[in-house]
């Protein structure tokens, strides 16, 4: 089963300006992305800057053979290879993105500008990394991602919030709304 | 000319009553005894507008909305707009009209647009504050207290995005999808699909869905599409209904 990866909305009354959201199946490896740019700026603009991400996540070219670790890194190269005025004024500095990859070996988390990561099921929600961890930290586009947190069990949704949302974990009774997942 | 000249208004009320009844009655505008009145006892105003014993002549009413700055220095907007629509029905559309002008954030406006527009709900008030900063709280409290039509009709009528906008986020997915399609018949490219992403999350096709039965013209599909091409499977499902549109 894919993995999914899904950012909590922001307070107010627009809550996903600039969110995007974007699945990437090869092979025996699954990637799923959730993340927003240009947040802070024009509703029109973030909407396409988001969009065009999510065309990228789609198809940019991945290798054959490749394992999720080869898909993680061909996804977040054609993300770097963006240019930066394609991605608004703060050129992609601004960039909070999740992604979750899946293979047969195991999932992993990476990402930029994270604030709290949490697994969540039906039953509960569970903090995937607490305190000073690595994979939390500022937006942006470094050349390579930090670093991968591979997970010791397997979670089908994993669910973030940006950097600069209060760290309280998500709702446990609204949060697939929360994240902008509607029925 | 006004009929109270020479009456001192904390002394002689019944008599200013009395000749304000004449005047109206024998038919003189008693705009100028109003505006005497604005100026030198604002309270007497107040009593002789909205008080127990206030003439209910809509021609009374009119003058007294010309100095109605005045008569909110006596009484809470919210309390006087409401009692002017009861005093004077005839009137309550240029009230409510007056009220959002002079405060167009004001939350009481939903209420009193219930009661005055009602099915049309909102449109008076979302009418006089498009240009204004609360347009968009108020887009979200019109759809809240389920304003639908008068949202439509804004939306008709501005082409502004925070009307449908509004209505998805209180799950009117039905009327939205209505808005959607008049605010791009009245400005193409109003970013309106943007709008709805940013209220309901980065795949907003259910909602995009939702426009398709209003679709009637092939440049107003062409403009959704256009907008929306971002979902591979909208934009397959778009295409082939532009390619089926008979009219332009």
């Amino acid at each position: 089963m894919s993995p999914i990866a899904l950012l909590h909305g922001d307070p107010g009354r627009l809550p996903f300006v600039g969110h995007f959201r974007a699945q990437r199946t090869i092979e025996g490896a699954n990637l799923a992305a959730s993340g927003r740019v240009h947040a802070r700026g024009d509703v029109s603009a973030a909407f396409r800057i988001a969009r065009a991400i999510e065309a990228t996540i789609r198809g940019c070219p991945v290798s054959d053979g490749a394992d999720r670790h080869d898909l993680l890194s061909a996804v977040w190269q054609a993300i770097h290879d963006i240019e930066g005025c394609d991605l608004g004024p703060d050129k992609g500095e601004d960039l909070v993105i999740l992604f979750v990859i899946g293979d047969e070996q195991g999932t992993g988390i990476a990402g930029m500008g994270l604030g709290g990561v949490w697994a969540i099921d039906e039953q509960s929600i569970r903090p995937l990394v607490e305190g000073d961890h690595p994979l939390l930290g500022g937006p942006g586009r470094p050349d390579r991602l930090p670093g991968v947190l591979t997970l010791d069990e397997p979670a089908s949704t994993v669910v973030c919030i940006a950097h600069d949302h209060p760290n309280q974990p998500p709702n446990t009774t609204n949060w697939r709304q929360a994240c902008g997942v509607n029925p | 000319m006004s009929a109270i000249a020479d009456l001192d208004p904390r002394r002689d009320l019944v008599l200013i009553r009395e000749r304000i009844d004449l005047q109206l009655r024998v038919g003189d505008d008693p705009t100028e005894t109003v505006r005497d009145l604005a100026s030198r006892n604002p309270i007497a105003l107040a009593d002789l507008v909205i008080g127990p014993r206030a003439p209910r002549d809509p021609r009374w009413i009119r003058a007294a909305l010309e100095s109605v700055a005045v008569l909110e220095e006596a009484l809470s907007p919210y309390g006087l707009y409401r009692k002017l629509v009861a005093l004077c029905p005839e009137l309550q559309t240029e009230i409510l009209k007056i009220a959002a002008r002079r405060h167009p954030a004001a939350g009481w406006l939903v209420e009193l647009s219930r009661a005055i527009e009602g099915q049309q709900a909102g449109f008076i008030h979302l009418s006089a504050c498009s240009g204004h900063p609360s347009f968009t709280q108020n887009c979200w409290a019109h759809a809240a207290a389920g304003h639908l039509p008068g949202l439509i009709a804004v939306a008709t009528q501005t082409g502004l995005p925070q009307t449908a906008a509004a209505l998805v986020a209180h799950g009117h997915l039905d009327a939205a999808g209505v808005a959607m399609v008049r605010i791009i018949e009245r400005a193409p490219d109003t970013p309106v699909v943007a709008m709805v992403a940013a209220v309901w999350g980065p795949d907003p096709v259910p909602v995009l869905k939702k426009t398709l039965p209003h679709l009637r013209s092939r440049a107003v599909a062409t403009a959704l599409a256009q907008q929306s091409n971002g979902y591979r499977d909208f934009s397959t499902l778009m295409n082939t209904l532009i390619g089926a549109m008979v009219q332009p």
